[in-house]
């Protein structure tokens, strides 16, 4: 067994970091692709008239922000481990993401632990993302949580 | 069309699903262009080799898209979506027989909402739970209406 890994203070440095907002517009067609990608043929998110009628407009899938990549900080995080898993998300939705709004994305480090596992030591990392639209109403958020261990040549981006 | 679920329409213990998964290769790549995604262990089995598992694995995120539209197909246009909380416990691969269902664990009224609690399953060919989840949604309710 390997000697355990502790938080440094240089990766304590990066919590409560907020990255630059980042803005996109939601276009028709990132919706249209993503909802194909994941399998969902609901006319919500490709017929115009429909969408209109019962959503009062074209709407972007719930899970549609993971599209909306936040900016990355101007420092990079000092990550001890080559490999990454995604450990979940939990989301709060207060409003649809409609075609044409601008959303602003906001990511901020949450919280860093390490537990040890069965694969060895794992560096937990709790992210909380922002997606503001135009009108300045915060329409979902989401917290990731990330992890990442093993050592050796690395294997995500 | 689907058809609108109210809140009287639904019991505690109410099961939506099952919904059945199989999916390629080509789907994955799909979602990876879609979601911007690009890590290679999502359909280059040899990163996939390399990081642990026995081959490239499902997008958690695609899996939780699942999930989600389960619960968009529930909330009809009248609902809505509060909360979604999904975990990957264990990794999924493509040609495996998935499939995952949500269940309802709690109704309740606040103001002149209605609120369902839900848990939610996706589990794999073996029967492993691989990606828990719980939903807070709420529901149209008939009687509001007249």
């Amino acid at each position: 067994m390997s000697q355990s890994e502790t938080i440094s203070d240089e990766m304590k440095k990066f919590i409560n970091l907020k990255t630059r907002p980042k803005i996109y517009t939601v276009d028709r067609h990132s919706v249209e692709r993503f909802a194909e990608a994941i399998g969902d043929d609901n006319p919500i998110y490709f017929n115009e008239t429909y969408a209109k009628k019962t959503m009062g407009g074209l709407i972007a899938p719930p899970t549609y922000v993971r599209l909306l990549r936040p900016n990355k900080l101007e420092k990079e995080f000092p990550e001890p481990f080559s490999n990454l898993v995604d450990g979940g998300s939990s989301y709060n939705f207060y409003e649809h993401i409609y075609v044409g709004d601008k959303i602003s994305v906001v990511s901020k480090l949450k919280d860093l632990f390490i537990k040890t596992g069965k694969i060895g030591d794992m560096l937990f990392k709790l992210t909380l993302i922002s997606y503001t639209n135009q009108k300045k109403i915060l329409v979902t958020t989401q917290e990731v949580t990330t992890i990442t261990y093993g050592k050796g040549e690395k294997t995500f981006l | 069309m689907k058809t609108q679920f109210f809140f009287e329409d639904i019991d505690e213990g109410f099961i939506f699903g099952p919904i059945e998964k199989n999916i390629d290769r080509k789907q994955l790549v799909m979602y990876a262009g879609a979601s911007q995604d690009f890590n290679e262990f999502h359909y280059d089995d040899e990163v996939a080799k390399k990081a642990g598992h026995k081959g490239i694995i499902i997008h958690g995120a695609l899996k939780s898209a699942w999930l989600a539209q389960l619960l968009v197909d529930i909330v009809g246009h009248e609902g809505r979506i509060i909360k979604f909380n999904v975990s990957y416990r264990g990794v999924d691969f493509p040609y495996d027989d998935l499939k995952y269902y949500g269940k309802v664990i709690k109704k309740s009224i606040e103001g002149s909402k209605g609120v369902v609690d839900i848990e939610l399953n996706l589990e794999n060919s073996k029967g492993q739970i691989t990606t828990p989840s719980t939903a807070q949604i709420e529901l149209p309710i008939k009687k509001m209406r007249k």
